[in-house]
């Protein structure tokens, strides 16, 4: 077969595969391929990867030919014949984009490696947000990665073999199918439906279709213009009316089921950044003027945790609520208008609500009524929107507190009416533009209208659910392959979406897609261009824009409202009965995969919820009372943790729900609603929930995901109405005898009276500012700071150590040693700013290159973030068994502490994890031989081991070992450079970014160099720079997590440097060491948490739970008095 | 009368003497049925020389299937990660490191038999001394196989070994896993020096009264060229001597060492200055519980009767009961001071041991290892040879599960609640383990059949023969 070379009759291995190159191009190659294997010869047409290299390997084989293949692969290195811009290998660059979001567009600043987009960031030029990102943009980066995204387009086609006919996907050109779509919209019919987007370039696009008369139609599971159409609605105007709270002036906020600081509401990380600068308390006199928040709400969502005051309350509960609370107001304010409290109060006599809660509350937000804020929820009620409306007027906080902008109202094109066009024959074709309708909306029709239709196309991330009802499917473009540009939520700014690389694969993006389809020539990039000339009134070039990331654009807000109270006088709630055969259900955004959108993520599949502590699937949210019941009804269910032989005041306390063997096994339930629709799904006891709520959360149970996201969790989404109605009543349910388990990273939701997170009201606060030195085992022995006793803080946290005695001790003062490092990192965070968003253990994840394990390992508890958020409840009913409703929550950023009398150093046989002159543990991944000592022997359990080849294999090939399959290796391109990838049998664990550190200290270095060159003339040998001058001035590093936080809960820097922040922090009373007794000398820190209660109202207690539950184990003779002063 | 009584006695024996008779002091005999020193050389070398039992290749066969079984663990454990245990994060260690203090515990028994007994001139140890330190060796040998393969990279485990090498890093000597690989290391070697130093005699004695010729070398080279000269003796002696007194220090060391792995962790329930002698005092009675399992059937099997006697058994048996009650002390200290140190990490620690989310690990351990012994107090127990047996195997599963409560029950809930977790073993571990057992039956089995059980020439010794006054003062 193979053709005799006169000139080279000896095969030498190059010249080898040469010749089978060309061997795959003769005839007799070709005619004995198509013998040998037919379903393999069409492979050679249409080459695909995998088949390619199976038929050849399959030749190389059967052609004699395989051992001449045994020597090294051999790359080939192009250098760069013309350097692009500003291109160093090996240094990053970095550009201005943004993520479309239902939620308007977040500004980012994307790392990119030689083209490769490793790491997202916030654009710090969006100053509300100040440079930090929310988890889901951190997580986006993986989806350009996703080893399940299109590769390109598709066209399904009928294959008919003997008697079987299958459909099947074949491989289009994209390019090609835009034109046959193009013809579609030439002949005319054509609807739209796409997600929604505040696309400028889209919004330009698609208005140039529909005067084309093109219909659109614009869907979102969780529409973000809820609230402000029902409010627009509800006022009778014309266009919506976006409630835009500004939270920085904010000093009381009373939130309606408002989840504001959270996953469900718009512009968290602005909200979070505005709301928790207000509790930010350095000193005495700031917890006098720490806000405060009164949450009412049915789920215990991120903002119920930091809320100083919670009301449990179902969400159809909420409008009489509010209109108890508007009728208290109004009556604190000595109103007239008589009519209007009497009807108030007619609206909401037949709900319980504690009055002297409201009463207290609204006296609260009186005080100040213009720093008082009231905040509804997205899927609240018409009716809550207008009295929050009507009580923010009556308080005067509209223009400052909150401001209501006006905008455009979505097509009212509907489901309906696409469906009377496609059985009236006005719509043949349908393009569906980007989301998962078919998914996303099961009550829409939209599969039956897909059948109807002539041709039908999806753009999409795979080939999703809705991709498998359409004619073809065009793989959509990730926003970092694209060009568009956009609004904020906020609407104070314009953002690009500049992409970092070319599509990797034959995709396009929405606005390719449109302008396709629009006839138009130019590409997205003059789009973009056209568009922003067409906006720019000031003289910002385009580079300089796209440099920014950021044009800010003039808002108007409307602030007067005529007659709100008129409409509110017209309201006329009907409250659905409340209890264990007549349920509510609420129906939320997943934290994981928000509506479905992050199902293929494995980074935020495994990133634990952080109330419940899930990963990996969704449950059923149900509350101590419900559980209760069911137990009662339902012996067996197993849902209430047995009572331990031991359980006065925390010792042996019951978990939060039954783990059998490490594992929670959940029993399944069935809620029936009455329209004939069910769920059935795993119940999971939360603490905090409103009696008879169950929370069911969007966006699980796919099952055309990916390999990632397929068949996890139930599905919700058959409750959801194409009217977006998000809370549901009347609900009955039904045991199943099934149990599901469910991996949840944390087993104890209690702190066990440990002093673990120091908390103290504010009145404690200003009274003892160090009550977190009064807190502990350490502050039991009263040495502690040895021959320093007398020394003032500042001095004791910089350089003394825990448990100093009048022994000699190791001395850690490396900034007084000449040869030791030029700074000692040291990192605080305060406890204060944490709202338990979580986006710090996935950027750390995406920074650190960890890897993600799966929900079989996460069971066997095994999951490998470097950074945990842990939470802990805490309640005033500790009593036995029993679960508490009413709880106070508490997250804890866990990390590695970089100990400087490190426990896990001294226990290492090989010494593969040691001190670093700068006072990192560091952790040499070379050296470990995996005996998992040093994980033992840490206090905070922080180390992580590689039991498997998490990166090397795929997750479900983890047990075949060398015989699995390994990962694809697409996922190795998003892979931070900087940062080894580990292999089995290492540990790792944080390293305080140390790429980041030497990064900036290179940086600096060159800097000051160049600077003293300069200045000096010297250089070279003659050069002899100060040590002080090579130091990397304070905040030039930051860590990932440190980044990424939107309250800045977390500082990082050189405590050597007395000035710097995180010295000042460290120096801050409320300073401790977690365990300090153990004299592990941490260099991480926390700041105590100040909690602000209200003294007046009826759920206030003298001190945080938390705290009295620390007091009553560590006195228990004191058991039951007040705690409020120090002991 | 005081005064009187001292010039008595000045002058003349007292009287109070002549009216004493002290109770005769019966020596109960070391070998019974006074056998002659031939009887014993038959005996043990008849073992060795006879026709291989059938019952003996049944045994092997099984034991080798067995031990195959840790073959296997290992194999897939090394191709494929450490998860393949049960580990996790909090319990990083679980089953490797109880299996690993389990079997080094079991081996303490046999050095201590034949170094600190004949140290103290106890005779009646040359009986099963033999078997003890070939049971030391191949347990010493088992315990081996987890901590090197505990770890995730195999094949970097001689790191551990102060090997010069160009990056100049020398292993972490603060680290009690690095004193581990000392103190096993060295504990091993003398052991097996021990063991067959004091066999050179009775190899001598195969290698004359061999009649194959892969007999005569394979003895020949093993006796060393032992003539039985006298030289030869003096030097045994001496030098048996000698390492009994290395070895003495060393049956203390090794378990305190291996107890450091645990008590100089800061984790409270590991953290605790009893555990040296507490471990020690552990170690010694599992291992007379292994020597007890071991010997009985053997001395049923082979009629042994008249050379493991009841008083061997019977101060087996008292040294078990002594050794279970300082590990029964060392219980109840635990929680003594954990309460008198006021420490609450310390209490919960205890009190999780005992009522937590391993209690029945902790209550297994407590009635095998506390209870189970003090029945040794009856001398009706002793005598009966099958209950002897069935109580020496409840030590050592309860001193499994010691170790198993120790290792566990801290790890799976230390200091912050928030990172509790809980463990289980996989099928891998559980074979892994199970294996181990058929290993050390397989070397058990070898030894049996090749090397003499027994030490002739001290048998021989303490016989009433080898006394030239017959056992009688006079």
């Amino acid at each position: 077969m193979i053709k005799e070379n006169d000139s080279q009759p000896l095969l030498s291995g190059k010249q080898y595969w040469k010749s089978l190159d060309e061997l795959a191009e003769t005839s007799e190659f070709r005619t004995w391929v198509d013998k040998e294997f037919p379903e393999g010869a069409e492979l050679l047409d249409n080459v695909q990867r995998r088949g390619f290299l199976k038929t050849m390997a399959a030749s190389f084989g059967l052609a004699g030919l395989g051992m001449a293949g045994c020597r090294r692969p051999e790359h080939t290195i192009l250098p760069y014949g013309k350097s692009p811009e500003e291109l160093i290998p090996g240094i990053p660059s970095f550009y201005a984009t943004s993520r479309p979001s239902p939620f308007g567009f977040s500004p980012l600043i994307a790392e990119s490696h030689q083209g490769r987009p490793t790491k997202i960031e916030g654009n710090p030029s969006y100053s509300r947000a100040g440079g930090s990102t929310d988890i889901y943009s951190q997580a986006s980066i993986l989806d350009i990665y996703d080893p399940d995204r299109s590769k390109g387009s598709f066209t399904r086609e009928k294959v008919t073999q003997g008697s079987k006919t299958a459909t099947r996907w074949k491989k289009a050109n994209s390019a090609e199918l835009l034109t046959e779509i193009s013809d579609w919209s030439n002949a005319g019919g054509v609807a739209i439906i796409s997600d929604s987007s505040d696309s400028i370039i889209r919004k330009d696009l698609l208005n140039q279709l529909s005067s084309k008369g093109v219909k659109h139609l614009e869907y979102e599971p969780i529409d973000p213009y809820q609230a402000e159409s029902s409010l627009s609605r509800g006022l009778g105007e014309s266009q919506n009316l976006r409630a835009l709270p500004n939270l920085g002036k904010a000093k009381k906020v009373l939130s309606l089921d408002c989840d504001f600081l959270g996953n469900r509401e718009p512009n968290s990380i602005v909200n979070s950044r505005q709301f928790m600068s207000g509790r930010k308390v350095l000193k005495a006199s700031d917890a006098s003027t720490m806000n405060r928040l009164y949450s009412v709400e049915s789920d215990l969502t991120l903002t119920g945790g930091v809320a100083d005051h919670r009301l449990r309350l179902s969400s159809t509960r909420v409008e009489a609520f509010a209109a108890l609370f508007y009728a208290e107001i109004l009556t604190l304010q000595k109103s007239k208008d008589g009519k209007l409290i009497d009807h108030l109060l007619e609206i909401s006599k037949d709900v319980e609500v504690d009055r002297s809660w409201i009463a207290e509350c609204a006296k609260d937000l009186l005080k100040k009524p213009r720093q008082s804020v009231v905040l509804a929820g997205l899927h609240q009620t018409q009716g809550v929107h207008l009295l929050s409306l009507a009580i923010n007027q009556a308080l005067g906080c509209i223009g400052s507190c909150v401001t209501y902008l006006p905008t455009e109202p979505k097509s009212s094109y509907s489901f309906d009416d696409l469906s009377s066009d496609v059985e009236q024959g006005r719509v043949k074709s349908l393009i569906i533009l980007g989301g998962n309708p078919v998914y996303n909306c099961p009550n829409s029709g939209l599969v039956d209208l897909l059948s109807k239709v002539e041709n039908s196309v999806h753009l999409g991330h795979n080939l999703d659910e809705t991709s498998q009802y359409c004619d073809h499917h065009i793989g959509q473009s990730h926003f970092l392959e694209s060009w568009d540009m956009g609004y904020t939520w906020d609407r104070s700014c314009v953002v690009p979406v500049q992409p970092l690389i070319a599509p990797l694969f034959d995709t396009r993006s929405d606005i390719e897609v449109l302008s396709d389809l629009c006839g138009s020539t130019s590409d997205a990039h003059a789009l973009v261009l056209d568009a922003y000339k067409k906006l720019n009134s000031s003289n910002v070039s385009f580079e300089d824009f796209l440099r920014i990331g950021v044009h800010k654009t003039k808002q108007s807000f409307k602030t007067n409202f005529a007659d709100i109270n008129g409409k509110v006088k017209s309201l006329n709630p009907v409250f659905a009965e409340l209890g264990s055969s007549s349920l509510e259900i609420l129906l939320t955004p997943d934290f994981h995969t928000w509506d479905g959108r992050f199902s293929n993520n494995g980074w935020m599949l495994e990133c634990p919820d952080p109330i419940s502590k899930l990963t990996w699937d969704n449950a059923l949210l149900v509350s101590p009372v419900f559980a209760k019941h069911l137990e009662a009804k339902h012996p067996g269910i197993g849902l209430l943790p047995k009572p331990t032989m031991l359980n006065k005041n925390g010792q042996i306390a019951p978990d939060a729900a039954v783990f059998d063997d490490g594992k929670q096994k959940a029993p399944v339930i069935t809620l029936q609603i009455d329209d004939h629709h069910s769920l059935t799904g795993p119940v999971y006891v939360q603490p905090g929930l409103a009696d008879y709520t169950i929370v069911a959360t969007l966006g699980f149970g796919r099952n055309h995901a990916g390999r990632v996201g397929n068949d996890l969790g139930y599905n919700a989404l058959s409750l959801l109405h194409t009217d977006g109605n998000r809370v549901i009543t009347n609900a009955t349910y039904s045991p199943t005898s099934e149990f599901k388990t469910l991996a949840n990273v944390q087993e104890h939701w209690s702190m066990e009276g440990r002093a673990i997170v120091r908390e103290a009201n504010a009145d404690e606060y200003k009274s003892d500012t160090s009550f977190a030195h009064h807190m502990g085992a350490e502050s039991h022995s009263p040495p502690i700071y040895g021959k320093d006793l007398d020394k003032d803080l500042a001095f004791k946290s910089q350089t003394t150590p825990r448990g100093n005695s009048s022994y000699e001790h190791p001395d850690h003062n490396y900034e007084k040693s000449e040869e030791h490092g030029l700074h000692q990192w040291g990192m605080s965070i305060d406890l204060n700013q944490c709202t338990g968003c979580s986006a710090c253990v996935v950027a750390c994840q995406s920074e650190n290159n960890i890897p993600v394990v799966g929900k079989d390992q996460v069971l066997r508890g095994r999951e490998m973030h470097w950074i945990r958020l842990d939470r802990y409840f805490s309640s005033t009913e500790r009593d036995g068994a029993e679960l508490p409703s009413d709880v106070q929550v508490s997250f804890q950023g866990v990390a590695c502490m970089h100990c400087e009398t490190a426990p896990c150093e001294t226990v290492c046989p090989v010494n593969a994890t040691v001190h670093d002159e700068e006072g990192l543990n560091a952790m040499a991944y070379n050296r470990c031989v995996g005996t998992r000592y040093c994980a033992n022997n840490c206090p905070y359990k922080v180390r992580r081991f590689n039991f498997f080849d998490w990166n090397k294999r795929k997750t479900d090939d983890l047990y075949k070992g060398p015989l699995g399959e390994k990962n694809d290796s697409i996922s190795a391109m998003g892979k931070n450079p900087d940062v080894t990838v580990r292999m089995r049998g290492v540990m790792e664990k944080c390293t305080y970014c140390t790429q980041r550190i030497q990064e900036s200290k290179i940086r600096s270095k060159v800097k000051a160099q160049r600077k003293k060159t300069l200045e000096s003339g010297k250089d070279g040998k003659d050069l002899v720079m100060d040590r002080n001058e090579l130091k990397v001035a304070d905040g030039g590093v930051q860590t990932a997590c440190q980044q990424v936080c939107p309250t800045d809960a977390i500082v990082f820097g050189d405590i050597s440097d007395p000035q710097s922040e995180v010295s000042k922090l460290k120096s801050n009373p409320r300073d401790y060491s977690v365990l300090g007794y153990l004299s592990t000398r941490p260099r991480t820190t926390f700041l105590a948490k100040v909690r602000n209660p209200n003294p007046r109202m009826p759920d206030h207690t003298a001190s945080p739970h938390a705290a009295r539950e620390y007091h009553d184990k560590a006195h228990p003779s004191h058991h039951g008095e007040d705690h409020s002063s120090n002991h | 009368m005081a005064s009187d009584t001292k010039s008595d006695s000045s002058v003349d024996r007292p009287a109070i003497l002549d009216k004493v008779d002290p109770a005769p002091w019966h020596e109960p005999p070391l070998v019974l049925n006074k056998r002659s020193f031939n009887w014993v050389t038959e005996k043990i070398c008849g073992i060795v020389e006879g026709k291989t039992p059938t019952w003996w290749w049944w045994c092997f066969i099984t034991s080798m299937i067995i031990a195959s079984f840790t073959g296997m663990g290992l194999v897939y454990l090394v191709s494929t990660g450490v998860g393949v245990w049960g580990n996790n994060n909090p319990v990083n260690w679980g089953w490797a490191i109880v299996n690993f203090v389990f079997w080094i515990g079991i081996g303490h028994a046999g050095t201590l038999i034949s170094a600190i007994l004949c140290l103290l001139k106890q005779k009646w140890r040359t009986s099963i001394n033999r078997g003890s330190e070939a049971m030391t060796v191949f347990a010493v040998m088992c315990a081996g196989i987890f901590p090197l393969f505990h770890v995730g990279r195999v094949w970097f485990a001689w790191w551990l070994f102060p090997l010069p090498n160009a990056n100049a890093i020398w292993p972490q000597f603060r680290s009690p896993l690095e004193w581990d690989v000392f103190a096993v290391s060295t504990y091993f070697t003398v052991s097996i020096l021990f063991w067959y130093m004091g066999m050179i005699p009775d190899l001598a004695v195969l290698r004359d009264r061999a009649k194959e010729t892969w007999r005569k070398y394979f003895y020949g080279v093993l006796a060393m060229g032992w003539r039985n000269a006298n030289n030869h003796w003096r030097n045994f002696e001496m030098a048996y001597l000698l390492l009994a007194g290395l070895s003495t220090p060393l049956v203390l060391s090794v378990h305190t060492i291996v107890s450091f792995d645990f008590a100089v962790a800061n984790l409270p329930g590991w953290h605790t200055t009893i555990f040296p002698p507490y471990f020690v005092a552990g170690a010694i009675f599992s291992g007379f519980g292994m020597v007890l399992t071991l010997l009985l059937p053997l001395r049923a099997v082979f009629g042994l009767h008249d050379l493991i006697t009841q008083t061997h058994i019977d101060n087996m048996c008292k040294i078990t009961l002594a050794t279970g009650s300082m590990v029964g002390y060392a219980y109840s200290m635990e929680f003594f001071i954990a309460w008198y140190g006021a420490n609450s990490y310390e209490g919960f620690a205890f009190i999780n041991r005992a009522f937590g989310n391993y209690w029945w690990s902790y209550w297994i351990m407590v009635s095998c290892n506390v209870i189970c012994p003090q029945l040794f107090w009856f001398k009706k127990i002793r005598e009966n040879t099958p209950l002897v047996w069935i109580i020496s195997i409840f030590v050592n599963v309860g001193m499994w599960f010691e170790r198993f409560v120790i290792a566990n029950t801290t790890l799976s809930r230390d200091f912050l609640p928030s990172s509790w977790g809980y463990y289980s073993p996989t099928v891998v571990d559980i074979f892994t383990f199970f294996g181990t057992f058929g290993f050390f039956s397989v070397l058990f089995l070898l030894f049996l059949r090749f090397l003499p059980l027994m030490p002739l020439a001290e048998v021989k010794s303490v016989m009433p023969q080898a006394n030239p006054h017959g056992g009688k003062h006079s």
